[in-house]
C-alpha cells in the first residue's frame, strides 16, 4: 500500500509541477520517460535471466495460457459496452472501439480520431491511457483484491512493455512470461478489434 | 516496441550472464525506475494543455471508459485465476508471503 501511495504521489508531482511550469524545459522537450522504460525493461531483464527456475517453465502449457489474454478481451468488451448505458453521447459501437484500445492509446486513438473525429479521438486516447495507469496505480490493490493475474488482465495490450515492471514487481517474476504473452496477444487484436467495431 | 522488447532480452543475457553473484539492489533499481518512470509520464501529462484541458468533462467520460475496462478484465481474470497457476510451483509460497506487502 505505501509503495502504490508513493507511485500515485510521485506521479501527481511530476504532473503538479510540469502544469505549474517548475521543471526546466529540457525534460519535456526530450522524451525521458521512453529512456526510463529502457531503463526499467533492462532491468527487468536482468531480473529474468538471473532467476533460476523462470527460464524454460514456461513449455508444458502455452495453449491453456491463451485463456487469460481472451479473457481480459471478453472482460473488458463487457463492462466497456455496459459502460456506455452511464455515459451520454457515447454509443455501444463507439465504446465498444474504445474498449478494444486494451491500453495501447496511440494506435486505437489514432483510428478512432480518422473515423469518429477528434472528440471521440480523445476520449479514446484519455481513456486508454488511464486504463494504463490504472494498471501501474493500483497494482498492489488489484493483486490484493482480484488474485496476481489482475494485473495483468488490467493492463491489457501494455504488459509485454510499460506495465511489465509493476507486474514483476507485484505478482511476481514468475508471472513474467504469462504477462509477456498476454501482451502479444491482445496486442495483436487490438487493430482488428477497433477496426471492427467502428465499421460496424 | 520491438526496441524495448530487445532491449529486454539484452537484460535476459546480462543476467543469466551474471547468475554467479547476488544482485542485492535489483528489486530497489526496479522500485525507483518504476518512481522515475511515473514522475515523467505525470510531467508529460500535467504538460500537455489539450489533455489538461480536457480533464472535466471528456476526462471524467474517459476515467468511466478505462476503468470499466479493467473492472471487466480483472473480474474475468479472478476466475481465471483459481484454474492457472504460474509454471513455477516450488516456490510458490514463499514467494506469495515476501511480494503481497512490498
Amino acid at each position: 500500500m505505501r509503495m502504490s501511495l508513493l507511485i500515485v504521489f510521485v506521479f501527481v508531482l511530476g504532473l503538479m509541477l510540469s502544469y505549474a511550469d517548475c521543471l526546466p524545459t529540457f525534460v519535456l522537450q526530450n522524451d525521458y520517460s521512453q529512456y526510463a522504460l529502457y531503463l526499467l525493461m533492462l532491468l527487468v531483464g536482468i531480473s529474468i535471466g538471473h532467476s533460476k527456475q523462470l527460464m524454460g517453465a514456461m513449455r508444458r502449457q502455452s495453449l491453456k495460457l491463451l485463456v487469460i489474454p481472451m479473457g481480459t478481451i471478453i472482460g473488458t468488451l463487457c463492462f466497456s459496452g455496459i459502460a456506455t448505458v452511464f455515459l451520454t453521447g457515447i454509443s455501444l459501437t463507439e465504446g465498444l472501439a474504445i474498449g478494444s484500445g486494451m491500453g495501447y492509446y496511440s494506435l486505437s486513438s489514432i483510428m478512432i480520431t480518422k473515423v469518429k473525429g477528434a472528440e471521440l479521438g480523445t476520449i479514446a486516447l484519455a481513456s486508454n491511457v488511464s486504463r494504463e495507469l490504472i494498471a501501474l496505480l493500483m497494482a498492489p490493490l488489484l493483486v490484493r483484491y482480484f488474485g496476481r493475474l489482475a494485473p495483468i488482465a488490467a493492463g491489457g495490450a501494455t504488459t509485454m512493455d510499460t506495465t511489465l515492471p509493476v507486474i514483476t514487481r507485484f505478482s511476481g517474476q514468475e508471472y513474467v512470461f504469462i504477462a509477456i504473452f498476454h501482451g502479444m496477444v491482445t496486442d495483436f487484436s487490438v487493430p482488428f478489434l477497433v477496426g471492427f467495431f467502428l465499421s460496424i | 516496441m520491438l526496441v524495448v522488447v530487445g532491449i529486454m532480452l539484452v537484460g535476459v543475457l546480462l543476467g543469466y550472464l551474471m547468475r554467479g553473484f547476488e544482485l542485492k539492489h535489483l528489486s530497489s533499481l526496479i522500485t525507483l525506475a518504476i518512481i522515475l518512470l511515473l514522475f515523467l509520464l505525470g510531467a508529460a501529462v500535467g504538460g500537455n494543455a489539450t489533455i489538461m484541458n480536457s480533464l472535466g468533462t471528456i476526462g471524467a467520460k474517459a476515467l468511466v471508459m478505462g476503468s470499466a475496462g479493467v473492472l471487466g478484465s480483472v473480474c474475468v481474470a479472478k476466475a481465471i485465476g483459481k484454474w492457472i497457476k504460474p509454471p513455477v510451483e516450488h516456490n510458490a509460497t514463499q514467494g506469495e508471503k515476501q511480494q503481497h506487502e512490498p
